[in-house]
């Protein structure tokens, strides 16, 4: 370990003991770069790591060889670390066909459904599929069992915590007693005479619908649960499993939020969504936060009109309007610290020098975490 | 104040985009106020169960317009609207026997066919936008809109590029009927420069940037809604020039000139630091605003960085004032008054 290693350590335990971190927050807090800096410190710290990134920025993804193997996990060269660290960039869209191509019973049934209209647009139908998809891929290794810790980075949501509520979702939607419908062999053959089978309300409703939107959706909503029905009891299982996951005591959640008023807000209501489902963020990461300056507390006043008199005026007043900033910005955190459980880790990542994070930066951040 | 003449309010509807943290939300808030300071009757609308102005402002917002702001003679509605909803008050209307469309909306084959038909609840909440940039109050003489300007708070980049597509997709999937008639309408309404434009809303950072650009180029590529500013927010101001800052670090007379100004080395030192973050801040922001610029064919706008304020209108007021401005500083804002172009 490289003395710039030994600094930090306050979620060391966490990063040791658990099998996977999830990191959450608001868009454009920084969760790419803190779960990269959270799975190196794994390496650092003698784990096999790895970790699943979203959109990382240039210069990262070129650190973490992304920009070279982005979806499928490969080492990234370290030196002098005990464990080992693998990276790769989700791939929220294709997950969902590989699913289906992991349960379909056949050729022809994966290809029905892969072509299938309603299954093309269940992931946008189902709001949290694309996260839940994640959850999959993250399941998947979990179950691999080749990495100790799995760090994965969340998509910049606008539905804080749709990945928790997705699996159910989605099982909900492919309720058991309406898949029967279905797949009745007789159903698809009377769609075409006009749904005969169905109670009659329903049917004079759901025929309306069709004359309404002009869509004739049915049609496709039967074909692909014709399709589905030999894959739904696994579906059902995984999801479940998924699910267990995420919630079990393997799993740790690491909330991220940066210093502006409206973001800390987001933190919040991240954080009480997660109450919401009986689960609470192991770790708070302040990041980007604000210097104090460690200036008196009441700021010289510049006289003089000299060109140095000037410029030390504008900087005086640079740094009691940033101080100033600063203050605000730091009490509306207390007010998101007054209101977390007292026994979650509190670290504090101060702005760095630069946006373009490699992995020296990387190795900066985890000092502070 | 010039602020009026900027195109950009002569629209009807104005919706606003960006990668996910940009500050959509506070932008849409900006625009809507500097509207209000006009005198404008404006709306403010957020689709879903998104809850930003919430956040952003700590007021709820409901599936009614509720009034949020006086500002003069201006005022600003907020509305929240939920494509669900708005989906089966469509159909309701259409339906019309209330026994009928209540026994559908309970029916889980109700799920599905909203499911199998993409975009069909998306359509309906644009075809609600429609509605309201439509709807007219008063009689006689004094008829008029109901709102002189909408200004929708739209879902992030790509997902907000997909809701602007949606009325193409379905018009192109239904052959007839009343979706078909609505989805039309809002094609044509949407392509009408005239009437409505879209914002693009980034940071000066690489990954805001980036999808900003490749939004311009989708929008650009194949969906006629015209493309208003790029708003660049939060920008770090410059406070000091590049040559007195060489000068601070080449001329030691000089630095110690402005030691001995500040007096306190306590306070010298720790000024020296947050002007040190201060251009720190600036000169990593400047390549991503200079790519920006060089890359996009939309005028661009810039936000200055608003210090210590707390959530509510105090802030939003401020950075109304930066976006204020910067639209009154562009050149298309400087129209004759007697409307000739």
């Amino acid at each position: 370990m490289s003395p710039a290693d030994a600094r930090g350590g306050r979620l060391d335990d966490l990063i040791r003991s658990r099998s996977m971190l999830i990191v959450v927050g608001s868009g454009g807090v920084g969760k790419t770069t803190l779960s990269a800096s959270l799975a190196l410190r794994g390496a650092v710290l003698g784990r096999k790591v790895l970790v699943l990134t979203i959109d990382p920025a240039r210069r990262l993804a070129q650190a973490l060889g992304l920009d070279a193997f982005r979806h499928d996990a490969h080492p990234v060269p370290l030196e002098g670390v005990d464990g080992a660290l693998h990276a790769m960039m989700l791939d929220t869209k294709s997950t969902f066909d590989d699913l289906i191509e992991r349960l379909a019973p056949n050729d022809e049934v994966r290809d029905r459904i892969l072509a299938n209209t309603l299954y093309k647009n269940l992931s946008n139908a189902l709001a949290g599929s694309h996260e839940y998809m994640a959850m999959e891929q993250l399941y998947n290794f979990h179950a691999e069992g080749h990495f100790d810790l799995l760090v994965l980075d969340t998509p910049p949501t606008h539905h804080a915590l749709d990945f928790l509520d997705a699996p159910r979702r989605i099982l909900d939607f492919l309720s058991d007693d309406t898949l029967q419908w279905f797949i009745r062999p007789y159903f698809a053959q009377a769609a075409g005479r006009g749904m005969r089978f169905l109670e009659k309300t329903t049917q004079r409703a759901l025929a309306m619908l069709e004359k309404v939107t002009g869509l004739e959706a049915l049609r496709d909503v039967s074909e692909f649960f014709q399709a589905f029905s030999d894959m739904y009891g696994d579906f059902k299982v995984r999801a479940e499993r998924v699910s267990a996951l995420l919630t079990s005591e393997e799993a740790a959640y690491v909330l991220v939020t940066g210093p502006a008023p409206v973001t800390v807000a987001e933190a919040r209501y991240f954080y009480e969504k997660l109450r919401e489902h009986d689960l609470r963020p192991q770790a708070l990461v302040l990041n980007r936060m604000h210097d104090d300056y460690d200036a008196p507390e009441t700021l010289p006043a510049v006289s003089g009109r000299s060109a140095a008199a000037e410029l030390a005026r504008r900087m005086v007043a640079n740094l009691d309007e940033m101080r100033r900033a600063g203050r605000v910005d730091q009490s509306h955190v207390d007010g998101l610290l007054a209101v977390i459980d007292p026994s979650i880790q509190v670290c504090r990542v101060p702005l760095l020098g630069t946006d373009a994070v490699d992995l020296k930066a990387l190795r900066e951040i985890h000092a502070s975490l | 104040m010039l602020v009026a003449m900027h195109p950009l309010f002569d629209n009807r509807v104005v919706f606003v985009s960006g990668k996910g943290g940009v500050g959509k939300t506070t932008v849409a808030a900006a625009l809507a106020r500097l509207a209000a300071r006009e005198g404008k009757r404006v709306c403010l609308v957020e689709i879903e169960a998104a809850e930003s102005f919430e956040r952003l402002m700590g007021v709820r917002v409901g599936h009614d317009p509720r009034l949020l702001a006086e500002v003069g003679d201006g005022t600003i509605d907020g509305l929240n609207i939920d494509p669900e909803e708005m989906l089966r008050e469509f159909l309701a209307h259409q339906i019309k026997v209330k026994a009928l469309y209540s026994r559908l909306f309970r029916a889980s084959v109700y799920r599905y066919f909203v499911a199998a038909a993409p975009g069909l609840q998306e359509v309906m909440a644009l075809g609600k936008i429609y509605l309201l940039a439509h709807e007219r109050v008063g009689k006689g003489r004094a008829e008029r809109p109901r709102y002189d300007l909408i200004v929708v708070d739209a879902p992030a980049s790509g997902h907000g590029v997909a809701l602007l597509r949606v009325p193409r997709l379905i018009g192109a999937s239904v052959r007839r009927g009343p979706v078909k008639y609505y989805a039309d309408k809002l094609v044509a309404f949407l392509a009408d420069p005239a009437q409505v434009a879209l914002a693009i809303v980034t940071l000066a950072e690489e990954m805001p940037v980036t999808e900003a650009l490749e939004m311009e180029r989708q929008i650009r590529a194949d969906l006629p809604v015209h493309l208003g500013p790029i708003v660049v927010n939060d920008l770090w101001p410059e406070r000091f020039g590049a040559e007195e800052l060489g000068r601070l670090g080449a001329d030691a007379e000089f630095a110690r000139a402005v030691e001995a100004a500040i007096g306190d080395p306590r306070a010298h030192a720790a000024a020296a630091r947050a002007m040190a973050v201060s251009v720190r801040n600036l000169a990593g922001a400047r390549p991503h605003l200079e790519k920006l610029r060089a890359e996009t064919q939309c005028e661009t706008l810039e936000i200055p960085h608003v210090f210590a304020r707390d959530r509510g209108w105090d802030f939003i007021d401020a950075v109304a004032d930066g976006l204020g401005a910067s639209l009154a500083a562009s050149p298309a804002s400087a129209r004759p008054v007697d409307g000739s172009p």
